[in-house]
This record gives structure tokens, sequence and C-alpha cells, in this order.
């Protein structure tokens, strides 16, 4: 028999302990080394084996792959509860097949999971299969015919084989397999492989069918003689009229959805695998209900509640608090993804969690199946495109600066001249100073207008970004032990030349019954990254004048003007020192900058039962980080040329260099630990048939400690790693030098320091829901935090965050069976109170200490002033949620509705500047978010070729800010441009001046006061008059924040191609246009918004829609000029877009390679991010490429479609 | 008992006992409870600073040139222009009045040293109290600067209902404050002061930074002579001189980079070898000028100033240059007769040794006692001027007429304290006297500009942002 493949039987013959081990080891060695010497096997094992006894040793995690279960008539409904409660294997069942089981009796402890399946459906009409952690349900064709097997005289006949697939390639466990006629027939085993024994010569029909899939048949000649291969089979998914009984897990338990109250969004891996980012992060976005992303990458739920406090959600990952990045976790190897957004969860997690929690469940060893899976993405993001930013052109950048150079510009300054100042201006100086004829200056001029620096940058600093990543998991295991071992590989490159990124990352997990009583788990998860980086940012460059390019016609270099001019540079080199030439091109390769991370999480863990109902777990996690970054500017670099320089004193024509010639490094090393170690007893006890109570209560204890090291070195050769010595205390306070300002100061601690840090938790918590009739549940949770949040007020430190809730199942009521269409009516509701204590801030005085140079002494700095009046941050959240699938589960999802109400919010708040300090954390308000979240998904066609599933989510939020403590009243307080909190508005509020338009005497902007009168601000010659401080003239603009977002996700299967789409719209709230500002700098040295070329320059000019105003060169005009022009209502646009995030094609070519046996699933993806958007705003001005500061707004980078391509393979 | 019980008690206890878990502090943060916590805070580098030098801009002793090339007055920023053109409201909400955010700040950090220091552990109680004596001090200096420049100036007839500033004295966020009368806050100056100068230290600890014993009798005659009382401006002076007399010979100082430098005008225009603050001999009590932009020199010596210094006087050598353009005609001197003032921000304008003599000089002159006062002043001189041109001052050369002593005291005053935030205090100090009497006049684009003796201009109004937050309190008119 050829069974090899799969693993010989002897291997069963070893002992039950070292099988366990073994197992993995197996599966793994014999799938890829199904050729070499059995020695060299044998001490592959053997190595492995220590590996993994080491890795026992050390820790453990996940859900109990055992079942302790006893109970008369128990229905299997009942079983698949208790089975969900301790495994955490979700059942997947046609109802009316669930219906048609007999009730068993069962009296099982510790039973592994399919040895109980395999009892429980013994004598039912139904069979089972494992997919994954779902259990799926079949009708049996017929009596399982395993009787035959039991025969023990040797019949004749050839046994025939086979394997049973999914379209995926994942073997499937338990399918029925039989030939007709004869009824002669098997179920799979573990790898979806069968053997019917002792089949005569003849035709067969080989049917082969499992619940889900649609029945396969096909004809059979069987041979007289040998093995009949019938080869890979696979099943085609049908999966109408399927009830899926879901789970949550919240990270400590995981919980039946239906006896869940809290407000929880699941994310399936199937789901996230619809999009191929590397992050995480960003493929949520658009799946979960509440969760805005911004587009920096941040994330929210349910609106902000606090301004003080970090706003983003915990992050959990297999049950513990993630201090890494989140980036390490390649979203492949994740089976799920659980999101708490309600006051359930900050109860669960403590105070860290009043963001709300994302838990991350990694993919464990999928059980007993072998499964290999290769996946190879590349991503191209093309050079971002330039043209939105909407800039002026060389030649039109020399006619304005000429222009206002001409209109008004100061005498020429010697000693301003030694600052680097625009080729233009400098030209025009020139020319004024009678060094350079009309001539020349035109010249000049015209070599700059014809100059394209930005195409330039493009085509000599730029590369389009490509990103790889390869991931390669393997899984499997048997009822004794599972494993998992993912590999990642991710490769990257940015916009900039010669910068790339990589990050390899490991994961091994296992699981293992060590005895009946105990189960044990450890998990490895390691990644090493490496980033290298470059002195310049290409894009940085955009803004730089256009007419500054990087190489000449001829190919040399072109000195830029930065930081000092062209005469200052020539009058240093003349002395002898340092050329402070400066081009981006040639700083490129004079530098190494350069980093790399390491990051490892151990997690290990043992689970002890008890009894049947009562169980311990035992959990340690621990991660260790080091990072080390290298910063090392070379001996001809610009930075180290102007480091030296300025610190150079010459007297009496002698050059005393006080920073020594040579190279110069920073070096930063750092190291993380962190540690959980938690103890928890969970208790599930059913009474009678109708009273379920599960409860959990745990300890826990968590450390985090941070330390780093930095240091720089002046005169360092990075060759043969010497440093030169240097005077701290003398160059820390130079004057004379050849600066531009003539002094030199060189704080020799500010690169060169010691940084340690230290966090610890105590915390104890506990939860307990009680079910009655599996229709009613009440939920409570507690939690109690203690910390070392050292200078916080004690009576602050233990307060409690608790949580109560209840659910009512209303489809579960015999009135409700009338509604045939009603698959599932659940109706949730929770309440709960959480919150912030303000860290490191309290009754004390908290000061730092560092030397001081002047002082010649330790210097003592406070921190943070003693502030008693400081309270607890406290959000109160009521939850109401109904959970709905009807018409078959055609048409399912969710609403919730939230009142989330935060008193006391704390914030750094400006105060009287009398007391020392211009802000100071206070609490200072408070604020309430509502909302609502609906998510609808709905299957529209689903037949044989073709499938159309549409996810709808949608969430809405209004934020209040209820309360506000009286601070900064004035009108620029309103009018800034981030924002501004006001009693009745919601937080990050804009206001406005009502424009007037401009001034027709000067071309100053206008305004109106609160009676609609316009208020003249400045006279004839720009000067201010009045300002307009009243702020009841100002009007409200909208928030800053959006109030609503949506994800509508469309996926359509025809035949093998696939086609998703996912659309955003963001919006609801309002941002002020990136208008230039009132040009002020006859030498402007940044580019400016195209837009700036159409000021005012005469009376009338005011009445062309779109007219800037008037300059204010001399900039007489103060800050209120900016303000009024910036700060209107005309000047506010809405923000609402809608993007469409990622379009999607796979094509699945599995079917095309099954005859080579080995690969079962196969498919290739093609997808395109962010190829379309719309903008509500007429401008095209996209509010995910924007920037803003308290007085002017602008574009950034633009968001460029990325394409992607991706290759996945499963054996 | 087997595994089953023993790992699942084993691992309870190690996650669950605790006793000195949370108890770690912070290494990089500290909760100051040692007498260095305290004492370093006075080495902080908010207080190396004083004042700020722009309440000397409108003074007789400021000259803004305006227009170009020589637009010291163009260049400036806003509230330094409308202080010069005499605004006594110069700062918005928006705008930081470093003379009120810093000094208060100064003052939290001197009233947590000051109510600390005792129950703080280690040293001696000796050495606290010194400590303690050194805050007070400061803070008595702090008080003193801001009363003079937001209230009114000290007169004995209305102080106790004349409006100054708040007098702190806790370090709380969250403390309310009142206008305290002027009387109030010199009463708490002279309490301060008092209760420090036993305790002083003998000798600088560290730098001059840290205040020696002389200093509070320094300006404790400071004090007095603002508040007219000569007999104890006079006793506190030479009490102080009893201490430390000793005056540097500015002979011994020299530019020792000459300027003009081709590259570097406007800035320091010639490097000199004078002592910085902390380290100079004559300092009692070091402080910088508070420098939020950086080092820059931005005011001349009006021609009224220019015209006391000769070219023997090395304070004008050493302090002052002809400006830039380098060359001739363009710079300061050719243009105005004026020259830029270089001394800024490295130097002490905090206590020193020569305004103890100024001190003795003007309150024996006031009581009459000429030679007393010139000899004060000539001990002064003869360390300022060049030999050669020094001789010394008797009665007999002011025609024995102790006003004539006086004003030539005041002169002398004007001279070696010039744009050390004292001379708009002289200014309103003398005012009150008619005969001292003096408008002043500044011109900027075309517009001039008067301050009037006894002129409210004189008060600067209560910063904006910190009013804002006590409207309850009285403003300046």
């Amino acid at each position: 028999m050829q069974k090899t493949v799969y693993g010989g039987r002897s291997a069963y013959m070893r002992t039950r302990r070292l099988d366990q081990l073994l197992l993995m080891v197996r599966a793994l060695s014999m799938k890829l080394q199904p050729g070499v010497s059995k020695s060299f096997m044998l001490a592959m094992k053997l190595t492995i084996v220590f590996l993994t006894v080491a890795f026992l040793q050390v820790h453990a995690n996940a859900v109990s792959q055992s079942v302790t279960i006893s109970g008369k008539e128990l229905s299997l409904k009942k079983v698949f509860s208790i089975i969900e409660q301790q495994t955490g294997y979700v059942v997947l069942s046609n109802k009316k097949d669930l219906e048609a089981t007999k009730p068993v009796t069962l009296a099982v402890f510790d039973m592994p999971l399919q040895q109980l399946l395999n009892m429980v459906f013994k004598d039912q009409p139904v069979n089972y299969r494992l997919d994954g952690t779902t259990i799926v349900l079949s009708r049996k064709p017929m009596p399982a015919p395993i009787s035959s097997l039991l025969n023990t005289a040797p019949p004749p006949g050839i046994p025939v084989d086979g394997g049973v697939v999914d379209s995926l390639g994942r073997p499937i466990a338990g399918a029925s397999v039989k030939l007709l006629p004869g009824n002669k027939g098997t179920t799979t085993n573990n790898i979806g492989f069968f053997s019917i024994p002792n089949v005569e010569h003849g035709t067969y029909t080989l049917e082969v069918s499992f619940v889900g899939y649609e029945t396969y048949r096909r004809e059979v000649i069987v041979p007289p003689l040998g093995v009949m291969q019938v080869g890979k089979i696979v099943l085609k998914q049908s999966t109408a009229n399927m009830e899926v009984i879901e789970v949550v897990a919240t990270g400590y338990q995981t919980l039946p959805r239906d006896r869940a109250t809290g407000a929880f969004s699941t994310v399936s891996s199937e789901l996230l695998s619809t999009r191929v980012e590397p992050s995480l992060l960003t493929r949520l976005e658009g799946m979960v209900p509440g969760l805005f992303s911004k587009p920096n990458g941040s994330i929210n739920l349910r609106g902000l509640a606090t301004l003080y406090a970090t706003g983003s959600p915990l992050i959990v990952v297999d049950g513990f608090p993630y201090e890494g990045d989140i980036n390490y976790l390649n979203p492949d190897d994740i089976l799920n993804v659980t999101v708490l957004k309600d006051a359930a969860a900050a109860s669960i997690y403590g105070t860290r969690a009043a963001n709300g929690v994302i838990v991350i469940t990694t993919r464990l060893g999928s059980a007993r199946q072998t499964r290999i899976n290769y996946n190879s993405t590349i991503f191209i993001n093309p050079k971002p495109d330039a043209s939105y930013l909407e800039l002026l052109n060389s030649s039109e950048v020399v006619d304005l600066q000429r222009d206002l150079f001409n209109k008004y510009h100061p005498g020429f300054n010697p000693n301003s001249a030694r600052y680097a100042m625009p080729k233009v201006t400098e030209a025009l100086y020139a020319f004024e100073q009678g060094q350079i004829t009309q001539a020349e200056l035109d010249a000049t001029l015209n070599d700059l207008r014809s100059r394209n620096g930005l195409s330039q940058i493009e085509d000599m600093l730029m590369q389009s970004s490509i990103s790889q990543k390869h991931a390669l998991s393997i899984s499997g295991g048997n009822d004794k032990n599972q494993f998992s071992i993912n590999l990642n590989y991710i490769g990257d490159r940015g916009y900039t030349i010669k910068t790339r990124s990589e990050n390899f990352n490991v994961g091994l997990n296992d699981r293992a019954q060590v005895f009946k009583w105990l189960t044990a788990e450890a998990g490895i998860f390691a990644s090493l990254s490496e980033v290298k980086s470059a002195p310049v940012s290409a894009t940085g460059f955009y803004r730089r004048m256009p007419y500054e390019t990087l190489k000449d016609a001829q190919g040399n270099y072109v000195a830029w003007n930065e930081l000092k001019s062209p005469t200052e540079i020539a009058r240093l080199n003349s002395l002898g020192l340092l050329d402070e030439s400066y081009n981006p091109l040639q700083e490129l390769d004079r530098y190494d900058i350069s980093s790399n991370n390491n990051y490892f999480r151990i997690q290990g863990g043992f689970n002890v039962k008890f009894t049947k109902y009562l169980n311990l777990d035992l959990k340690y996690q621990t991660e260790r980080g080091s990072s080390y970054s290298k910063n090392y500017a070379g001996p001809d670099a610009w930075s180290t040329a102007n480091m030296i320089n300025n610190a150079t004193q010459i007297i009496n024509g002698e050059i005393i260099k006080n920073i020594p010639d040579g190279g110069q490094i920073i070096e930063n090393r750092g190291n993380a630990r962190s540690y959980t170690a938690r103890a928890q007893l969970n208790f599930d006890k059913g009474f009678g048939r109708d009273h379920q109570v599960t409860a959990i209560a745990g300890a826990e204890r968590r450390a985090i400690h941070n330390t780093g090291t930095m240091v720089h070195r002046l005169g360092y050769n990075d060759n043969n790693l010497q440093f030169l010595p240097v005077d701290y205390n003398k160059i820390a306070n130079l004057t004379n030098t050849q600066s531009i300002e003539g002094t030199y100061n060189y704080r020799f601690n500010d690169n060169n320091n010691f940084t340690d840090n230290q966090d610890r938790y105590t915390s104890f918590y506990g939860n307990a829901g009680y079910s009655f009739k599996r229709k009613y549940n009440l939920t409570g949770s507690v939690r109690v935090d203690d910390s070392n949040l050292w200078g916080t007020d004690p009576e602050y430190r233990h307060l409690p965050v608790w949580s109560a809730g209840a659910s009512w199942r209303i489809s579960q009521e015999d009135f409700m069976d009338q509604f045939s269409w009603l698959n599932n009516l659940n109706l949730r509701v929770t309440y709960g109170s959480g919150g912030n204590v303000a860290r490191q801030v309290g009754p004390y005085l908290i000061a730092t200490s560092s030397y001081f140079y002047e002082t010649e002494g330790m210097a003592t700095t406070i921190l943070n002033p003693p502030n008693e009046s400081l309270r607890w941050e406290k959000t109160v959240t009521t939850n109401f949620g109904l959970d709905y699938s009807i018409l078959k589960n055609r048409i399912s999802g969710s609403i919730d509705y939230y009142i989330r109400k935060t008193t006391d919010l704390l914030g750094e708040k400006p105060t009287d500047p009398t007391n020392a300090f211009p802000s100071a954390l206070i609490n200072y308000g408070s604020l309430s978010n509502k909302g609502i979240e609906v998510a609808i998904n709905t299957v529209n066609i689903r037949n044989k070729d073709f499938e159309w599933d549409t996810r709808l989510s949608f969430t809405k939020n209004k934020n209040v800010m209820t309360d506000i403590a009286p601070t900064d009243q004035s009108i620029y307080a309103y009018v800034n441009g981030f924002g501004t909190q006001r009693k009745g508005y919601a937080m990050n509020a804009l206001f406005n001046y009502r424009s007037a338009g401009l001034d027709p005497t000067n071309g100053t902007p206008l305004v109106y006061d609160k009676d609609g009168k316009v208020v003249t601000s400045y006279d004839q010659n720009g000067s201010i008059v009045a300002n307009l401080t009243d702020v009841d003239a100002l009007v409200y603009g909208g928030t800053m924040d959006p109030t609503y977002t949506v994800g509508l996700m469309n996926s359509i299967r025809f035949k093998k191609f696939t086609f998703t789409m996912m659309i955003i719209a963001n919006g609801g709230n309002v941002f002020r246009d990136a208008i230039p500002g009132i040009l002020n700098q006859f030498n402007f040295s940044r580019n400016l918004d195209r837009r700036a070329l159409n000021y005012w320059k005469k009376p009338g000019d005011e009445k062309i829609p779109g007219m800037q105003p008037a300059p204010d060169l001399k900039q007489t005009g103060g800050t209120y000029l900016d303000y009024i022009w910036f700060s209107t209502d005309a000047n506010t646009l809405k923000a609402d877009y809608v993007k469409v995030r990622n379009i999607g094609l796979s094509y699945d070519f599995a079917s095309a390679v099954n005859r080579f046996a080995k690969i079962s699933a196969a498919n290739i993806l093609v997808q395109v991010q962010n190829p379309l958007s719309w903008f509500r705003n007429d401008k095209g001005l996209d509010p995910e490429a924007y920037g803003i500061s308290t007085n002017g707004a602008f574009r950034t980078t633009p968001v460029t479609p990325q394409y992607m391509i991706g290759l996945n393979l499963t054996f | 008992m087997n595994l089953k019980h023993i790992l699942p008690i084993a691992a309870l206890v190690l996650v669950t006992s605790c006793n000195k878990f949370l108890e770690i502090k912070p290494k990089d943060r500290i909760i100051p409870q040692t007498v260095e916590d305290f004492e370093n805070m006075l080495n902080n580098g908010t207080m190396v600073n004083a004042g700020d030098y722009f309440q000397d801009l409108m003074t007789d002793d400021a000259f803004l040139p305006e227009g170009q090339p020589a637009n010291l007055y163009t260049n400036t920023q806003l509230y330094a222009r409308k202080i010069y053109t005499f605004n006594n409201a110069p700062y918005d909400e928006r705008s930081n009045d470093f003379l009120w955010s810093e000094g208060y700040k100064r003052i939290f950090y001197l009233n947590t040293v000051i109510n600390n220091i005792m129950t703080s552990t280690g040293k001696t109680e000796a050495y606290k109290k010194s400590v303690k004596a050194e805050a007070l001090l400061g803070r008595a200096f702090e008080h003193l600067a801001l009363v003079n420049v937001y209230g009114k100036h000290y007169d004995a007839a209305t102080a106790s209902t004349d409006l100054g500033i708040p007098i702190a004295l806790i370090g709380d966020i969250s403390a309310k404050f009142v206008r305290n009368t002027v009387a109030e806050v010199y009463d708490q100056i002279i309490k301060d002061l008092n209760e420090a100068i036993p305790d002083l230290p003998a000798e600088s600890k560290l730098t001059s930074f840290r205040p020696i014993k002389p200093a509070g009798y320094a300006l404790l005659s400071r004090v007095y002579l603002y508040m007219g009382n000569w007999e104890l401006a006079k006793q506190n002076a030479e009490a102080a001189l009893a201490l430390k007399s000793e005056l540097v010979d500015m002979n011994n100082y020299a530019v020792i980079v000459p300027g003009p430098f081709p590259y570097v005008p406007g800035t320091p225009v010639g490097w000199t070898n004078v002592p910085a603050a902390q380290k100079h001999p004559e300092a009692l009590y070091a402080r910088h000028f508070l420098r939020p932009f950086g080092l820059g020199q931005s005011v001349c010596a009006s021609s009224e100033l220019s015209a006391l210094f000769t070219n023997d006087d090395q304070r004008w050598v050493l302090y002052y240059a002809n400006g830039w353009p380098p060359a001739p005609p363009f710079n300061y001197w050719n243009m105005y007769q004026v020259k830029i003032f270089l001394r800024g921000d490295f130097y002490n304008n905090a206590v020193g040794v020569a305004e103890v003599y100024l001190n003795e000089a003007e309150a024996k002159a006031r009581q009459n006692d000429m030679q007393g006062a010139l000899d004060a002043v000539n001990e002064l001189r003869k360390h300022r001027l060049k030999p050669a041109a020094y001789a010394d001052k008797a009665p007999a050369d002011f025609g024995n007429d102790p006003e004539q002593v006086l004003r030539f005291v005041l002169e002398e005053r004007r001279r070696e304290l010039a744009f050390m935030n004292m001379r708009h205090i002289d200014l309103k100090r003398l005012n009150k006297e008619a005969r001292f009497q003096k408008t002043i006049t500044h011109k900027a684009e075309g517009v001039e500009y008067k301050l009037l003796p006894n002129s409210k201009e004189y008060q600067r109004q209560i910063w904006p942002a910190a009013s804002a937050f006590n409207p309850d309190w009285p403003l300046n008119p």
C-alpha cells in the first residue's frame, strides 16, 4: 500500500508521549523530505524533540482540545455548546440535520474532541467533518459500513485508495465515500485519505459526500489486481442552509456568540484574506462597524472619548496585551479578530481598554489536517503624482519672486546675506548691488526658469516603491498535539533611492495533551527586521524651489542654497574650512543610516482540570525586543561640515577646530522586556436542563521594562571604530566661532543618554454569566488594577471597572416558530464603567534631573507640578444591540446603539501663567459619544458557478462636549486650524470668521462682525487698525473628525474567478482648504500652491473669484491677518469622501494543476489599492493627503494607487 | 501531592505574591525628597535668567534706528516696537510676556524649594537653611522686578492702595492669587530678604548664579533706595560692601578678537575677555537676561546716553560698538553718533558690587554726605576709566552743591547700569521728584512718541493671558 506519503503506521507504535511530540516532526519531515535516509531522519527528529521539550518547560496558550461532558439524553445542540465552550470549536450545520439527531447519553472525562465526536455521531443520521476549528455536520447518506472492515477472512478484491480535499486543497476528514452499487464504503481519515478494501473487479459509481459540499459522483472501473488509485477528489462547497454557531473570543475566554451580551465584531480569516495588504489594521478597515481608520494608520473605536490619553484600542494577541509593532503580525497567520467595543471590553481588560480592545487569535495547528500554504505577493507603489500638490513651476516661481522683490525688499544686509536665500533673490540683490549686469541677471533668471528640479528629483532621487511578501505556513497535528509553523518575509523599498527595509519572522505554536488533566501549550514568535534609510527624503523635496536641480546639463552636481549662502560657503572655503555645499544626491552616499529590530514573544501555559466543570489556566507570556539604530555621517557629509565649521574659532589666524574632523555617529540601542503571568479559574456548569453558569476569576501580574542607550561620537572613523576626544565643557558655550551667529553650543547630554522605564501592574478580575433556557443571559464583570503608577493619587489607583449585561434570544422563543424566515434574533444590552487615571501626574511634584552646563551642576527640572484637584476620567457606556439573521441566513448582521459618556475629561489645557506653567493636565470637561453601528451581510446569489456576497458596515457617531472648564477664550483659540473644544459642540470644532471678501482699497481680507457689518481691519498701508476680537462674530463650521464611516464590500465569484471590491466612505466633518497663506515673504523659500499667483494687485481685482489677498511683505498684518484669511467660512470645505479602497480579482487554478497531486489549491490574485476616489469638495483636495497647522493647511504627498499581485498555493 | 496540585499552587503563588512588585520607582523621574533634589532646582536653566531687556526700550537710554540699512526698529519684534513707542499693552494673549511667564515660573521653583527644603532628607539643618535663604533671596528679586514693571512706583503715601502684582508664596498649580498692593509686595520682599540674610552662604555654591550673603544686603539696599528710605539703603549698602567690596579694574579687560568682523555685522562686533555673569568677580547674584530669541544685540545707546561716555571709559570701549555696516559712512556711529549696545546676554543683570557703590553714593548724596557719596563713586570710576583719564572727584568740583553731587551720582548710575532693566525703574522713581522729571521722546515711522513724567504708560499692562484666568483682577489704566 502506498501510504508512505502520509506517514507510516509504525509511528503509532512508539510511546504515547513521544508520539505527541514527534507527530509534528513527522508530518513535516515526511512531507518535506520524503527521500532522505532514515538515520538522518532520526537525528532530525531527536533535535526537534529536544527543542520542543525545551519550549514546554519554559512556558504555554489557547483553547482546550479535549472535552468533558456528562449527562443523560443530551441534545446534540447541547453537546455542541459544551464543545464550543471547552474547545472553541464552532459548529456549522443544516438546521434540519441537527433536528434529526438523537439525544445522547454521555459520561466522558477529558476525551479528545475527535474521539468524542466519533462517539456522538456513531448512531446518528448525520456525519461530521472538522475544518479548522469548525465542526461541519452533514446527513449521512447511509449507515456507515464500518462493519465491513471487521471481516476476518481475507476477502477477494483490491483496495481503492484516494484523497478528498476542498477547493482550497485542504483535506476533508470524515467525508463519506461509497461505491455503488454494493454500498462498500468508508470515511476519510484525518488527512482526507480513504481506502476501501477488497473491492471486486467491476464498474462502480464512486460517490463522495460531505456536509456543506456538493456530492461528487464519478464512474470508476476497478481492476482485478493491484491497487486502484482514484487520486485527489475535490469537493465543491455548497453553503446554502447553513447555520453558523459563532463564538467570540475575548482573550480571557471563548464564549458562544449567543451567550455574549456585549458588542463584539468578529472578522474571520476568510474575510481578512480577501485583501492582501501586509498590515492587519489596513485590512480591518471597513469591516468592523464602529472602527474609524485615519489616513496615518491610527484607528479609534466609536469616536474619541479622551483627549489626553491615547485614543487607540488595546491590542491583544493570543490572550495577552501586545507591546510589539502590530505590523510584525502577518495577517495570513491570524485565525480571527474580535473587536470588543463596549463596557464589557473595558471591564475585562481594565483601564487600558477604555478605547476598546482588538483581540487577535493567531492560527494554531488547524488540528489534525496537515496543511502547507505558500503565499507570495508583490506590491508596487508608483511614484506619487506630484501634480496633486498644485505647485508653481520654475518659471512661475522666478516671476513671482522677482515681482515680490520689486514690490518690496529690505536693503541689502551683508549679515543676512550670509544665510542662504533663494537663487532668484540672490541674483536680484547682486544686481542691485551692482555686482552683475542686467544682462547677467536676465541670463540667470532665464536659466532658473528653464530648470525642472521636480522631474530631476523624480528621475534621480526616487524609485518606485516595491515590496514583496513571502509567507509559508505549515500546520497539522492529531488529537493529542497540534502545531503550526509560520515563516514570513517582507521586503520593502521606499520612494527615496537606496532605502529599503526587510522583515523576517517565524512563529511556532504547539499544543499538547500531556495527561488527561493537563494540557500544555507553547508558542514562540520571532521577528527580525532591518531598515536602511537615507539622509534625505525625496518626497520632502517636492516643496523646494523647482529651479533647484540635482545636476546641470553637463552632469555636474549643482549646489542647493541650503542654510548658508554661496558667498558664505566660499568665505569658509577660503579660510580653509570644510565645504558646506549641499546637494541631496551627493549626500546620499555620505551617510549610513540603518536600524534593526529583533522582537520575540514567547508564550506558554497549562490548563489543569480539577473536575469536569472547574479548571485552572496558568499562562505566561514574555516579550523581548532589542533595537539598534546607527546614524553615521561621513567626514564630508554636509551635516558634519556644518557642525565642525560652526564650532571652529579662528584666533590670531590660527584655526581651532573645537569639533574634530572626521565622521560622526549617533548610535541608539534599546531593549524592551515585558512579561505577563496569569492564573485563572474557569467554571462552567449546567444545573438541570435550564440553567447554565459560567464564571472566571483570575489574577494577573504584568511588567514592562524598557531601557535605552544613546551615544554620539565625534571624529569617528567607521572603518576602525575609533573616535576622538572633545572638550564638552568648552563646546557647550563657544563664542567667536565661524557660525553665522558667531556662537556655538553643543549639549553633550542631548545625544548621549540612558533611558529606563518600568511599568508594573497587578490585576484581579472576574466575570460571570448565567444562562436560562439558553434564551435569557445575564453577564457581569469586574476588574481592579493596581500598578506602580507612581505619583498618581492612590485614591484612584484601585478604582474597579465593571460591567453588566443581558441578552434575550428572541428567536428561540416558541412564539417565534411561526416566523420561519427568521433564523436568529438576539437582543443585547450592556452597561458599564471604565476610565483613565492621569498617569504620571497627581498630587506629587514630579521632576527629573540632568547636568546643566551653565550652572555647572545637576539641575532639577519640574516635569509636573503637584495637582491635587485631578480626578479619574470616567467613561460610562450603555450599549443596545440586536443580532439578526433572516431568510435562511441569506441576510444577517447586527445593529448596535451606544451612549458613551465621559466625565472629568482629562486634558492638557492652558492654565493661569501666574502659576508657573502655561498648561497643565486638568479635568476640564465632559463629553458624550452616541452612535449607531450597522452590519449587514447578504448572500445575494449563490449557485454553482455564480456567487455574490455583500457586506456593509456603517457607523455614525455624534460627539458633543457637554461641559468644559473655562480655558483660553481668545478668538485665536476658536479659529485655530486644529479645532477647538466648546461646550455644546463636537470635539475639535472649527469656528470661522465670516468672510466679506477683499477690501477694494488695499486687498486685505474683510470679515463680518456679529451684526453683519463689514469690519475693516487694515488701513491703506496694510497696517492694523482694528482686530475683530468678538467671538460672537464667528460661525460654527463643523467638526474636524469624521462622524460617519461606511465600508461596503462586494465579493462576486464566477466559476474560478472571484472579484472583490471594498468601498470606503468617510465624512460628516469639515476641513479648511489648503489655500496659500498671505504672501508675506518677498524671499519665500518653499514652493507655494499655484493659487498664490493670483493675488490682489489693484482695486477691482477683489471682484475676481478666487482672488488671493494683497501681499503683506512688510509683515505689518500680524497673525490676525493670517487667520482672517485662512479661518473663514468661505475657506471651509466638506470633508466627505468615497474611495474604492481596493479591487481584487483572483483566479483559482487549482484544477488546472490538479494532476500534480501535491498541489491542492492554487490561486492568483491581482489587486489595486485606492484606484478611484471622489471628494465632496470641488478643489480635488483629498482629506487623506492633507496637513494642517494652526493658521494654514497644505497638501501632502498624494495617496497613490498601489498594485499587488499575489500567488497562493496550498499543498 | 502529585503534580496536578503542586503545579497550580506554585504558579498561583508566583502570580499573586506581590509585596515588593509594585514598589519600584522610575529612574528618570523623581518625587523630590532629598536636599539635593530641591537644591538642584536652583541650578535649573530657568533660574539663570532674569527679567527682560525690552522694558529698557522705553527709556531715554534706548534708540532704535529705523529704515534701511540700519534698521533696528524695523527688524525688531512687534512688542518691542510697541514698548519703544510707549504702548503699555505690548503683549496680547497669544504672545508671550516672558517677564510674567518666566518670572512666575522661577517663583514657582523658588517656592518649591522654600516650602520643602526644611523637611527634605540629608545634609545638616544649617545647610538646608542656607539653601532656603538662597531661594528666599531669589523670590524677593523676582517680586521686585515684577512689581516695578506692572505696578506704580513705591510711594509711601499710596503704596497701600496702589495695585502691584500677585505675591506667589506657594507652588500649586491650582492656586488662585490676587493683585497685592505695592506696599504688600514690598513688605514681602523685605521680609524674605531679612529672613534670608542670616543664612546666606559666604561663598557661592557652584557659580555666582547661587547668591552670597552680600547679595542679600545689596538687594535690600536697592529696595530701600526705591522706597526712598536713604538711611536703610545706605546701611545695607555698607553692610554688603563690608562683606565684599572688590571691583575689577576694567582696564584689565580688552577686546580679544577685535571687531568689527567683516562677516559678523550687527551681532557681537568684537569679543572681549570680560567673564560671563556667573564667573564675574563683581557678581553677588548672577542672572542673564532671558534670551528667548537667541543672541542678538538690537538696541543702540541713545545719543543722550552716548554723549555721557568718552573713549576713556572702558565700559564704552568694551560694551558698545560702531555697528554695521562696518565701513563708514553707514554705521551707527557715523550716521547718528550713537553706538550699538553689545554687553548683552552673557553679562550679569541681577546684583553686583558696582550697584552697591551707586546705592551707597546716592543715599549719602541725598543725606548731604557729599564726600561719602563721591568716595563711593570714585571707587567705581577708578575701576572703569582709563588711568590717564581718571581723577578723584571732590565736593569742591561740584561747588559743594549736594544736588550737583547727586546728579553726578545718578549720571554714573545711568552709565554703569544701562540696559540692565534698571533705568525704567530709576525714571519712574525720579519722576516723583519735580527736579528730575523728564519727558522721553522716541521717533518711529515719522511719528514722535512722548512719555510724560508719571505717565500711566510706565506701568505695563497685566498680561492678558494671566488676566483671562483672573477676571476679578483690576487692570492697569
